[in-house]
Order: structure tokens, then sequence, then C-alpha cells
């Protein structure tokens, strides 16, 4: 997460990915690109849902740590159903997002 | 709407602007194939345009400077009339002629025969070719001319280009859609040149003064020492599965932008991660010339000069990109905090509207799936859990 998610997609999709953030950045304050990110690490989570549902603590991280290998064989769809999954959240969920309202 | 009139085109708009910089060479290959094409060229830009609804007379402005174009008139003068963007768009697009005319993965007509090493368009894994494409933005033409008409001008609405850029970025355009949005190169074509020189003159200044201090560690302070040894610990351990971060000169043009940044940034320093947050620069950036399966050969025939914008290019987008985000890799991480409690705060919620009905699961619900002292995060710095992979 830290790395906005250069570990766990690869890199040509992280290039998609980055469309959207650098867009995002531009438009609301600095923390934009942050914010959005928060909303698309949500996504990804919830894509993962039902797999990491069935997990125990200890192989949660594992999964975790390991989402590159699930991730490989994605296509530009699946990176923008994560998009479009993120964007939903953020009207859904408005200002969650902004550092400044944490 | 054919691709080698498009492009030669497109070349014919810029090469005027860059004559002056001594790059003839590129400006008299353009002009020799494509005097034949231009023609058809600037009629095929005037359809395609034509299809869009005006907006505030650009249309008509590109289709008179087509015009004027295809009626012969000397390509310097109506270029450097209408300068349309900066060097660096003439570059990633001169790039792709040279090459033998690129064919960008994503577009309609492009994938053609296929440039050495293009492949044909996949949003899959790897072409067929087995060279792994940069995920294509949108495909179709439509797009492509918006993003045309919206990049084709004196002064380039950001705001435009921001929402066009959301839905994804046609390859041949990321470069420059990037670096506008980003900041990095002005919006407006008469700013442009100046300030990406100013820019490349200042990143290696900061070059020199890292190297000038002795570049094998010799008056460097201990500090520094340490984070010049970080940063050639972590440079081959970036992207381990992809070709082109292996290259002798993207790794050494990774080091030196690190240990450039490093220097600048006291407040940072170099913390691992920066180095992966380079990469999607590096692969977009080279993109006129190589892709992620390119080696030293590829990478050696580009110009030196590109090669070098390139990497002060990487450097200040690099900079640009930490700056909004800059609060995650200080000591305590307040950013990196914040944001796993709003995560955290949002995953509740979105439980919370789930339609995945409640089953009996072995822990509870909430609060969600991620313990409180899971590294989600790779914690940068000071070491990896040894569990952690390094990719």
């Amino acid at each position: 997460m830290n790395c906005l998610l250069t570990r766990e997609l690869p890199l040509r999709l992280i290039v998609r990915l980055w469309d959207t953030y650098i867009a995002e950045s531009t438009h609301a304050v600095r923390d934009g690109f942050e914010a959005f990110h928060v909303y698309v690490c949500a996504a990804l989570l919830d894509k993962f849902k039902p797999r990491l549902l069935e997990r125990t603590t200890h192989d949660l991280l594992s999964f975790l740590q390991a989402l590159d290998k699930e991730t490989a064989s994605w296509g530009v769809g699946e990176v923008e159903e994560l998009l479009s999954k993120a964007y939903v959240f953020t009207q859904m969920f408005p200002n969650i997002g902004s550092p400044l309202s944490a | 709407m054919s691709e080698a009139g498009f492009l030669s085109s497109a070349l014919r708009l810029f090469t005027g602007g860059d004559g002056a910089e001594g790059e003839s060479e590129a400006a008299d290959a353009s002009r020799a194939p494509s005097s034949r094409n231009h023609e058809d060229a600037a009629s095929e830009r005037d359809e395609a345009e034509g299809e869009e609804e005006d907006e505030s007379g650009q249309t008509s402005a590109a289709a008179q400077r087509a015009a004027s174009i295809a009626a012969g008139v000397s390509a310097s003068t109506a270029a450097a009339e209408s300068a349309p963007v900066s060097i660096r768009l003439a570059t990633a697009i001169r790039g792709s002629v040279r090459e033998g005319g690129r064919s960008w993965p994503d577009e309609p007509a492009g994938a053609g025969a296929g440039a050495a090493g293009a492949g044909a368009g996949a949003s899959g894994p790897t072409s067929p070719g087995g060279v792994t494409v940069l995920a294509p933005g949108i495909v179709t033409s439509r797009r492509l001319a918006e993003f045309t008409r919206c990049l084709e001008t004196r002064n380039v609405n950001t705001e435009t280009l921001r929402r066009l850029a959301w839905f994804g970025v046609p390859s041949r355009y990321r470069t420059a859609t990037w670096q506008i949005l980003l900041g990095h190169l002005p919006a407006s074509a008469e700013r442009a040149q100046h300030s990406l020189a100013r820019k490349r003159e200042e990143y290696e200044s900061f070059v020199a003064a890292m190297s000038g201090r002795g570049g094998s560690g010799m008056g460097k302070s201990e500090g520094e020492q340490r984070m010049v040894r970080q940063v050639l610990v972590d440079c081959p351990r970036t992207c381990p599965g992809i070709p082109l971060f292996h290259t002798k000169w993207v790794q050494k043009s990774l080091a030196r932008v690190l240990t450039a940044y490093a220097s600048r940034h006291f407040a940072t320093g170099y913390v691992q991660g920066l180095n992966d947050l380079a990469c999607p620069f590096y692969a977009v950036f080279l993109s006129p010339w190589a892709d992620l399966d390119s080696g030293d050969t590829v990478i050696e025939a580009i110009p030196a000069e590109d090669k070098a914008d390139v990497e002060s290019d990487v450097y200040w987008c690099l900079t640009r990109t930490i700056e909004g985000i800059q609060s995650h890799y200080l000591n305590s991480q307040p950013g990196l905090h914040s944001m796993m409690s709003r995560l955290r705060e949002l995953c509740v919620r979105v439980d919370g509207e789930s339609p995945i009905p409640r089953t009996p699961r072995r822990h509870p619900p909430s609060p969600p799936f991620i313990p409180s002292h899971a590294p989600l995060v790779h914690p940068p710095g000071r070491g990896m859990p040894p569990h952690c992979s390094t990719s």
C-alpha cells in the first residue's frame, strides 16, 4: 500500500492505474492522489473478500503479501473494474478519503 | 485514419519547432518519406476532427494548419507559428518514427505489420510475440482523436486533459499527459522548451554535486554513504522479472535519480519503495523506444540526449508524486497511519453495505480483516521482514 500498489499489481497494469491516480491528483487538493488510493485499496480488498474471509490471520498476511501472484494474470478489465468500484465508494462514502477529515 | 499518415503529419507540425535545437537530422528523415502523404494526412485529420464537435475554434485552427502544410508552406514557419506542444511530445513521436514506425499496441489502425518488438495489441499479460506490453488506455479512434485535439494546441487545457486521462490514456500520449498533469511539462508550448531545459540542467547539477563529493564515498557524510549503499542494494532488486529494469543504463540511471532525490530531500532521505515508485515513469517515458522486454541493445540504441531527458523527467515527476504523499515516508509515518485508519473505516462501512450474505466465519467481521499489527504496507527503510517478497 505504501508503494501505491506497485508491489501488488504487475507493472503493465500499474501504468493504467496511475493514469487515473494522476488525473485524481490534479483534481482535488494535493492529497487527491492519496485519498483516492484509500478507496482503491478498499476496492482491492473487497475483490478478494470471500477468499480473505476464509483464511486465518496468519494466512491472511501471506495471502496479501503474495497478491502479485493473483494479479499476474489480470488484464486492463480488472483494473478498470477496481477503479470503477473505487469511484462508487467515493460516492457512497465521501470524505473518508481525505486526511483532513480523519 | 492511417497511422503513417497521422504520424508524418503530426511530425511535420513539430519538427520545425525543434529544428533549431539541432534535430535537423530527424526533421529531414521525417520530411522525405512523408512528402507524398501529407495531403492525404491533412485531409484525414480534417475528417477526424470534423467528426467531433467544434470546440472554441480549435478544429478550424488545426485544419488551417494542416492545410497550410499541405500547400507546401515551409514546415518550420508553420510549426514555429503554431508550435503546438513541447519538444518532449515531439521526442515521443519522433522516437516512434525513428524506430521504423513503432506501432502503439492500443491503437485501432496501429497494430499493422508490427514494428520490431512492438507486438500486436493485447490486453492480456503478453502479446503473441512474447513482448510484455503496457496496458493500453481506451482504444477507440474517437478517444485518440480527443487526446490529439487536447494535446496538439498551443495551450493545453489541463482540466480537459484530466477528465480524459481518468479513463485511461492511449500509450502514445501517456508521456505527455503524465508530464503535463504532474505539472512537470508546462501546458503552454511557449514555456515548455525553456522550462524543460532548465529543469534538466538543474537535475544534472544535483547529480554532479553528488558525485563531485567523491563518487566513491570520500567526503560524504556517514549518512550519505549509508544512503548510497542502500540505493545500490535496492536497484538490482527493482522489478525483478522485467528485463528493461535490468539493462545497464536503467540501473545506473535509477541509482542516480534516487541518490539525487535523497540528497535533495533531507526530511525523508532515501526510503525503500522509492525505487518501485520510479518504475512506472521509466516504463512510460522510455516507451517510444523500448518495451518492458527490451534489453541492453535496444537501450543503447537510444540517443544519449533522449536518455538524459528521460532521466531528468523521471526525477522531476518522481519528486512531484512524492510531494503528495510525503508524510508516508517520514520517520513516524504519520501519513501512513492516517491512511490505514481511513482504510479501516472505509472497510467497516463497505462491510455494512455489502450484499454478500453473512455466512458463519471463523473470525468476527469487525474490526475488518486487517489485523492492526499487520504490515499490509511494506515498511520502508530499516530492513524488510524476512518473509516479505522483495518484488
